[in-house]
């Protein structure tokens, strides 16, 4: 079965090599001559006030909670689906109540308006 | 380079490192990505040059961006001035190297025809330049032809890793060649017409009289301009009744300006209101003397929302204090700079350097307001003078809390090209070339404002066959700036298809003006007491088969867009104005009738047999900006029809005016006799010269409201030219509109506002 | 361990390897060209034609000036994460080629778990993107790179489960099996492509898919006309190129996948000479993924793009409860018949 994976970790060696290798040789063919306004942030011409790093909205952390929980439902989902023909109605029902009990999450997320992205 | 340098670099030659950088320039000269910095009618000659008709694309530099350290070549294109200068050196040195810039045009050049005390006299005080363009603008095949001169530059370069040009250091400030160095001062005879009292009848005087004998200084008709003096003290209780009692009703201040008459006259200077009623179409004008040691008045800010940058632009231009107003800072001329421009006895060329960008007040309220409510410090955003969105010449910083803007703060003047000093300083028919440069979407009709306003002052009318000739023409160009507007308010939203088929039908257009003058985008056909010259030929059929081709180019456009879900998901409801607020402001044009107010000049105030033509003016319901583009997708349909009436009508006749205080006279003339020998040397040495009078003169350009006030002194310069731009009264809006709202919904509504930069900052 | 390196399966893996990374490396730039070209067709002008015949070294042209392009690593920016973030960027959005079944025996690994390697490795490559905006450590970048990784984790949900239906009815995540099961016809003309079973699953696998490779309408996390460049707007020369790359890649693979799961892969009618059989496959399957590029390029010219609200609105309100409704109706269909 590992010998399976052996091309892809050909493949996966082989791509990184060209990666590495662009950005090597972009650095080493680029021309040279920084100055300080060349390395400073962009904004548009103008000098940037305040930094970048202030706080940005907690919806982003939310969302990506969210996503946890139904990203574990569809790694469920995954593997029943291959072998469902085989679990005819029993597998439906089983999935069912797994479904129901997701969908109540989602319907209680919904109606309290953390799907709301008004920010 | 030195003939023994070159000898020596080609001995360090082979077939290897030749074959090498020949195989680098080739790669760089078929890849130049442009960084368009665009502020001025070059960039609309850009944009034409990157359309279909012509496609940049095809040496594979359509690839235009606006990340400095992702493009190759950094095209200026429009005037530079001074406030623009370092925001024009940081993106040059933000640039990875190796980097190009190409000057377009005569403003980027050399400072064009603006020798002005705030224009850059060309791009090379502060940068290297590769490529020059001259024309003003010029057409899009020298566009090309600089791409491809670039392109040999490139090719034939021998150095492959090196820093373009070294660092420039700019020695001391140049010196402006300005055609004039001191203005006259005003004649007697300006300040005897000025102060003259009249017995004026009429509904608007005699009301004026009965209600305000004591505040009343002089009044005058002149024209069928109806002009009133008042007393400084009690002027804003007039200018209030003036708006809210029911008999007069001019809820709309049109414009707000000041003249400065030196010390001939006991008061210096003139604060000039323009009034409109919009419920019984009367005008009037309102002069509010200040002396010269105390130059403060009260603000009409909280009478009229559109008083906020008027009143800044005269503080700005004259100094004049304005008690009471929220912010009063320079508006138009940068923040170190010295000295109030239009002054009678400030000389037009002296320019004061700038070398810093400062933040706008916004950060400071939304500090504060932060620190008060105990909330975290909010987050500054700068869309900045450079921004694709921005249109390349307005700031918006806005205090952003995630996406939406908490408070917002515009900043203008990167275009501020000091127009009204520049009128001063020419002659009445060498002002026409600077009219087309306001708004340069539609060069036309600003021109035609402007003559207007000069036969006003004479008092003269121009033969039909001009007068219908400046109609067909005046409503193709409203036709073009309408197609621009539409077309980069989609490629805002990101339906950048757009953007081609709405500068295709343009191209159209812009070959029928040209058969007519010559002058593509800027067109200088407008001649006080007509037109320039006659119209070709053909002309009549070319603009039948225009009225046939422009239908189909639209209903492409309607099809794309009329439809489309996310068209109108982005767009109802977006910066929504009421009517009252918007008359408040002071918008005329698209933006106010999408708000609801069915006014516009053409029908309101006709001119040039209007009345006689049948087309209906689209009124729109929320004024957001799905009712913006409705209003100016129809009123380009109504345009087509005007043009059609008037070609069916055009009528025979001369173009010019027969009056030879206006037009030169017949050459059989010249050459036979010496009175119109005589006649003629006077007329080229000197120009006209109007009457003493001041007159306002206004006109429907493609934005709105355009007029111009004139005062002349008798001599053959303007003593006064103030241009009453409709987007400068739209855009003091924005920053209001967008609290609130998303940035991408701030970015829907700039594209819809149609701002246009020359008539914006004059 | 030497004989396996010059025994014949080695090399003709190797074989393998080198002409499927050639040939995508080879698309990809052309992607470019063909994108350009469509884009200027739609908008009534020629497109680039100067550089090469019908401008085909264009971009050949392009990749050589970003190599030889002034490499910018701002003093702000956290400079290891800064050269790291393209890096990781383009490294899975490639490695997702080694499972793409480009003919029937044109693969470079058949994994029985294929189908799910390949949604594990795209979502590795939000990384690259989130990376890139952080580490640039300015305020563009940063909001286009929160933007981006948001939208593209919320439709990654409707994607995986969009294709539930399909493995229901395949049973199997190899890539391989997946295409061979579609192979045949209904009545002798309409080819057993899931895309007639699965309608409905099809529409929202490719919306989603437009979504997560941030492409118009979706792209307002890197939209010029707003945020300048979004999360790449610090970046120069190759590094730039390894963004566009990366995103022209996912944009195949998306494709690839789309036409593996719905459009029956490599399988078509097979006629001719021997040698034709053998390359026909090929020739099927990219003309099917060619019709779906030729989808994104025609709305990137057509649409304007949504605003971020609408978009999660669309993403968590629309099209997962549609993706969930989908995989309930089919489960129930299959257990009764």
């Amino acid at each position: 079965m590992l010998q399976d994976w052996a091309p892809v970790l050909v493949f996966l060696i082989l791509v990184t090599g060209f990666a590495v290798v662009s950005v090597v040789m972009s650095y080493v063919m680029g021309v040279k001559k920084p100055n300080s306004r060349k390395l400073a942030p962009y904004e548009c011409g103008m000098q940037p006030t305040g930094t970048a790093r202030e706080r940005f909205s907690v919806k982003f952390y939310l969302v990506a909670m969210l996503f946890l929980l139904f990203d574990i439902e569809a790694v469920f989902l995954f593997p029943w689906a291959v072998v469902y023909r085989d679990l005819r109605i029993f597998g439906f029902l089983e999935m069912l109540l797994f479904i129901a009990a997701i969908l109540a999450g989602y319907i209680y997320v919904w109606k309290k308006g953390a799907l709301e992205w008004e920010r | 380079m030195k003939a023994e340098e070159i000898e020596q670099k080609r001995e360090h030659e082979n077939f290897f490192t030749t074959s090498y950088s020949s195989l680098v320039n080739w790669a760089r000269k078929s890849s130049l990505w442009p960084y368009p910095f665009g502020t001025a009618c070059c960039a609309i000659e850009f944009m034409a040059t990157v359309s279909s008709h012509y496609d940049l694309a095809r040496f594979g530099s359509e690839v235009v961006r606006f990340s400095p350290k992702q493009s190759d070549v950094l095209m200026v294109l429009g005037t530079i001035n001074d406030k623009m200068g370092p925001v024009l050196k940081q993106i040059y040195d933000q640039m990875a190297e190796p980097k190009w810039v190409i000057s377009m045009g005569a403003c980027a050049t050399c400072g064009g025809f603006y020798r002005a005390y705030h224009v850059m006299q060309g791009i090379d005080e502060i940068l290297p330049v590769d490529v020059y363009i001259p024309g003003c603008p010029p057409v899009p095949e020298a566009v090309l032809d600089a791409i491809i001169k670039l392109q040999q530059q490139v090719e034939n370069d021998t150095r492959l890793s090196y820093e373009r040009h070294p660092r420039q250091q700019r020695l001391k400030i140049p010196e402006v060649d300005a055609t004039v160095h001191a203005l006259e001062r005003p004649p007697r005879a300006l300040v005897r017409f000025l102060e003259e009292k009249q017995d004026v009848q009429g509904p608007i005087a005699s009301l004026f009289k009965e209600r305000f004998p004591d505040d009343l200084i002089s009044m005058r008709e002149f024209r069928g301009d109806l002009s009133i003096s008042i007393k400084r003290e009690t002027a804003k209780q007039v200018l209030r009744t003036l708006k809210t009692d029911p008999d007069f009703n001019f809820k709309m201040l049109l414009d707000v300006t000041a003249v400065d008459y030196l010390s001939e006259r006991s008061a210096r200077y003139d604060v000039v209101y323009h009034l409109l009623s919009l419920s019984n179409k009367h005008r009037v004008r309102i002069k509010v003397p200040v002396p010269a040691e105390d130059p403060t008045i009260d603000s009409m800010f909280d009478v009229w929302k559109s008083a906020d940058w008027a009143e800044r632009e005269a503080f700005d231009m004259f100094g004049i204090q304005f008690k009471g107003h929220p912010d009063l800072r320079r508006i138009l001329t940068h923040s170190q700079f010295v000295g109030n421009p239009l002054r009678r006895d400030f000389p037009p060329g002296q320019r004061t350097l700038c070398t810093e960008t400062v933040d706008l007040p916004v950060v400071e309220r939304a500090r504060k307001y932060a620190e008060s409510m105990g909330l975290a410090q909010p987050q500054i955003l700068n869309m900045g003078p450079q921004h694709p969105a921005m249109h390349g010449t307005f700031r918006l910083q806005a205090a952003v809390d995630g996406e939406r803007i908490v408070d917002a703060d515009t900043e203008i003047g990167f275009l501020h090209r000091c127009f009204e000093k520049m009128s001063e300083t020419h002659m009445y028919w060498q002002v026409i070339p600077y009219t087309d440069r306001l708004n340069y979407m539609s060069a036309m009709m600003n021109g035609v404002a402007y003559a207007m306003s000069v036969e006003k002052m004479f008092g003269v009318e121009i033969p039909k066959r001009a007068q219908y000739i400046r109609v067909i023409l005046s409503e193709f160009s409203r036709i073009a700036d309408h197609l621009v507007c539409i077309g980069t308010n989609l490629v805002d939203l990101g339906a950048i298809s757009n953007f081609w088929y709405s500068f295709r039908p343009r191209e159209e257009i812009y070959d029928l003006i040209e058969s007519c003058c010559g002058g593509r985008l800027t067109v200088s056909y407008v001649r006080i007491g007509g037109v320039a010259n006659d119209v070709p030929a053909d002309f009549i059929t070319r603009a039948r088969a225009l009225l046939q081709s422009i239908p189909k180019y639209v209903d492409d456009l309607e099809k794309l867009n009329r439809q489309n879900r996310i068209f109108k998901m982005r767009t109802s409801g977006i910066t929504a104005i009421s009517a009252e607020d918007a008359i408040d402001w002071g918008f005329t044009g698209p933006t106010l009738r999408a708000a609801g107010v069915p006014y516009d000049v053409r029908k309101w105030f006709p001119n040039y047999d209007y009345d006689k033509f049948e087309f209906d003016i689209p009124v729109g319901e929320s004024g957001d900006v799905f009712d913006r583009y409705l209003v100016r997708m129809e009123e380009i349909r109504q345009s087509l029809r005007i043009i059609k009436q008037a070609l069916e009508n055009l009528p025979e006749g001369p173009v010019q005016i027969d009056d030879r205080r206006i037009s030169l006279p017949p050459k059989k003339g010249v050459y036979s006799n010496i009175e119109d020998l005589m006649n003629h040397f006077e007329l080229i040495q000197d120009g006209i010269i109007p009457p003493i009078g001041e007159v306002y003169s206004y006109w429907e350009a493609a934005n709105g409201e355009l007029g111009f006030y004139l005062i002349s002194n008798n001599t053959k310069r303007p003593y006064r030219l103030r241009v009453r731009g409709p987007c400068f009264y739209i855009f003091q809006a924005f920053s209001h509109m967008v609290k609130g709202g998303y940035l991408s919904d701030a970015v829907a509504a700039l594209g819809s506002l149609n701002i246009v930069a020359g008539e914006l900052e004059k | 361990m030497i004989e396996y390196l010059i025994s014949p399966e080695f090399l003709l893996m190797m074989a393998k390897i080198v002409g499927i990374f050639g040939g995508v490396m080879g698309s990809l730039a052309y992607l470019t060209w063909l994108e350009r070209k469509v884009m200027a067709r739609v908008q009534m002008r020629p497109g680039p034609t100067r550089v090469g015949p019908f401008g085909l070294l264009q971009p050949i042209a392009d990749g050589l000036k970003f190599l030889f392009k002034e490499d910018i690593i701002p003093t702000q920016a956290n400079k290891f994460l800064f050269i790291l973030a393209p890096i990781v960027a383009l490294i899975p959005a490639l490695l997702s080629f080694s499972v793409i079944p480009f003919g029937p025996r044109l693969q470079v690994a058949d994994l029985s778990v294929g189908l799910l390697f390949i949604f594990a490795i795209t979502s590795l490559g939000v990384y690259g993107i989130v990376l890139g905006g952080w580490a640039s450590n300015s305020k563009y970048p940063l909001m286009g790179a929160m933007r981006s990784s948001a939208q593209m984790i919320s439709y990654e949900l409707s994607l995986t489960l969009s294709v539930v239906g399909v493995l229901m009815i395949a049973n199997t995540l190899s890539l391989g099996e997946l295409v061979t099961a579609q192979q045949g016809t209904w009545f002798g003309f309409i080819p057993r492509w899931n895309i007639f079973l699965q309608p409905v699953a099809f529409v929202i696998y490719v919306v989603s898919a437009i979504a997560e490779t941030n492409r118009l309408p979706f792209d307002l996390a890197e939209s010029e006309q707003e945020l300048v460049g979004g999360w790449h707007t610090e970046y120069s020369s190759m590094k730039f190129a390894m963004f566009m790359l990366a995103e022209y890649a996912n944009m195949l693979t998306v494709s690839a996948l789309a036409t593996i799961l719905f459009l029956g892969g490599w399988t078509g009618p097979a006629f001719g000479p021997d040698w034709l059989r053998m390359v026909l496959p090929t020739i099927w399957f990219v003309g099917k993924i060619s019709v779906f590029i030729f989808f994104y390029v025609l709305l990137r010219s057509t649409l304007p793009r949504f605003r971020y609200d609408q978009l999660m609105k669309f993403s968590w309100k629309v099209l997962l409860p549609l993706a969930l409704a989908n995989i309930l109706i089919t489960s129930l269909i299959v257990a009764i018949s």
